[in-house]
């Protein structure tokens, strides 16, 4: 199960756990009202840790993609954690098929809806003014981390921060509008 | 609605949009995290927006596989004078995705203790010492004199090995994190129940008040099964010690390495086997060489007897366990033995001396 050198990788993950539990217990505790809840994933986020294998190449894009990764991790995880849990609510009734599971896990509403948003959150990343719109691409649809893209851009850290807030703000009001239509 | 504390400042938040942003960061302070805890508990509106924030943010993973996302993307690389994807992100975003496929349970707990994610706690007693200690699930243990426990508990499942001496176990029920206690040649797994265990020399006698404990013996693996084959030839002590028994409240299991009983049923020497807890020990027509016997657990010096004929004197009394020394003196008043105390620290249990008759 474990890599070939095994005290280099526990090493090296000693030193993640090290330089970034505190911080992603910090994320999770805004991210997550549940406190078990909270505990599981920042659990289970160094568990996925331990299983990749060349963790060092992995991490070795240094510590603000380190934590972009891991950040990413658990959001990736506080989704599916959502899903188990709208599945398990959906087992207490009735039959259960195929059919029953897709209508249970999101309902037709729901979809639509979802649907929509990504339409209108296509459209506006498309019209966005450029900075914003590149900023908030590479970091949502390439992983890079805020620093990264602030190397690339020639900006601050900050201004990356704030392009990426403003370009949020831009797909909700853009999704507020279209439902109040 | 929440007025907002006084001395603390959210003023840089001026909307949700703000709030995740700084979230993934990854540059998130302490006080930041305390701004928005502040923030989102201003007013219902905001956590409201902020958790529409967040499914908005969390959706853009579904956009990503979009042929019309892609090409926006495509369109912004070649027309940015930043061109290229960072080789490393994409081996991050790659691996991200790799990770949200393999969804799965925990199976590498190991490596984590290892480097002490789930540390390990470590509880015991000096002799003649007793102490409760609430654990970190709300479980109670109470340690009695010379004991150890170490305690480890992780995502999965909770971890207590009782090294020596005995313990009461009143465990919170937890059905997705079972509890394993190592004993000497037992294991016993719980979800939520009250037990006493002691553990002296070869025998391990577990005494259940509340709820439902398995016990194995502990050479076989958690997930293994009982050794049950050619039971046949076998005597039933040596059956109960080699398979998984059930024990109910009220039963008092005694187990060695090869042999193991069990009694159901057995109300009112559980109240003996755990009236320590309180303090005090009963004794009900014991031979005094076991009575001495569990003095000695309790006693810094050394208690003996030298003479054979008084070994299965029959004892009975409630003594209390703070001071050994005075019970030896309670016996001596009210049995014909004589104590006789040296200075090396050992006393001995002798036949009272001539009586002046």
């Amino acid at each position: 199960m474990l890599a070939a050198d095994d005290s280099r990788q526990r090493h090296v993950l000693a030193r993640v756990v090290d330089e970034h539990e505190i911080p992603l217990r910090r994320f999770l505790r805004i991210r997550l009202a549940n406190e078990s809840d909270r505990e599981e994933i920042a659990q289970e986020v160094f568990l996925r840790l331990c299983r990749q294998k060349d963790l060092e190449d992995k991490l070795s894009a240094g510590v603000e993609s380190t934590r972009a990764y891991l950040f990413t991790v658990a959001t990736n995880l506080i989704r599916d954690m959502r899903r188990r849990a709208v599945v398990r609510q959906s087992d207490y009734h009735e039959d259960f098929d195929d059919q029953t599971f897709l209508d249970k896990t999101q309902s037709i509403e729901d979809q639509v809806e979802v649907s929509q948003d990504l339409e209108i959150a296509l459209r506006i990343i498309d019209r966005m003014p450029r900075k914003r719109s590149s900023a908030f691409i590479m970091n949502r649809f390439q992983g890079m981390s805020y620093r990264e893209i602030a190397e690339k851009m020639g900006v601050s850290c900050s201004m990356v921060e704030k392009h990426i807030s403003a370009a949020l703000l831009d797909i909700r009001n853009a999704s507020n509008q279209e439902s109040r239509i | 609605m929440k007025t907002q504390k006084s001395g603390k400042s959210f003023a840089w938040i001026k909307s949700a949009s703000d709030v995740v942003a700084r979230l993934y960061s990854g540059n998130m302070s302490a006080s930041d995290a305390e701004q928005i805890e502040d923030w989102l508990d201003a007013d219902e509106a905001n956590r409201d927006e902020y958790e529409r924030c967040l499914n908005a943010w969390d959706a853009m993973e579904n956009l990503s596989h979009r042929p019309e996302m892609r090409k926006i993307v495509r369109r912004q690389q070649s027309r940015s004078s930043w061109t290229g994807i960072s080789r490393k992100a994409g081996v991050v975003l790659a691996a991200s995705i790799l990770v949200a496929v393999f969804a799965g349970f925990f199976t590498d707990a190991p490596l984590l203790d290892r480097i002490g994610y789930f540390p390990e706690t470590i509880h015991e007693t000096r002799i003649g010492e007793r102490r409760s200690i609430t654990l970190s699930d709300g479980s109670e243990v109470t340690l009695n004199t010379n004991s150890r426990v170490r305690v480890r508990f992780r995502s999965d499942r909770r971890d207590v090995t009782l090294e020596y001496g005995e313990a009461f176990f009143d465990i919170r029920k937890d059905v997705n994190r079972p509890l394993y206690l190592q004993a000497g040649s037992r294991q016993v797994k719980v979800l939520g129940t009250k037990f006493n265990v002691h553990w002296s020399g070869p025998d391990v006698t577990i005494a259940v008040v509340e709820g439902l404990v398995a016990v194995r013996p502990s050479s076989q693996t958690i997930n293994g099964e009982a050794d049950t084959s050619d039971l046949g030839a076998q005597s039933d002590a040596e059956i109960v010690a080699k398979s998984e028994v059930l024990l109910e409240s009220g039963s008092i299991a005694v187990f060695s390495e090869e042999l193991g009983s069990i009694d159901k049923n057995y109300a009112a020497r559980l109240d003996d086997l755990q009236s320590w807890r309180f303090g005090f020990i009963r004794f009900d027509k014991d031979p005094l060489y076991e009575v001495i016997g569990e003095l000695n657990r309790y006693s810094t010096t050394k208690i003996s007897i030298d003479d054979k004929r008084i070994m299965d004197m029959p004892i009975s009394g409630i003594f209390s366990l703070d001071d050994v020394d005075k019970i030896l003196t309670g016996l001596e008043a009210v049995n014909p033995i004589e104590i006789t105390r040296h200075f090396d620290g050992t006393t001995i249990v002798g036949t009272q001396a001539l009586r002046r008759e």
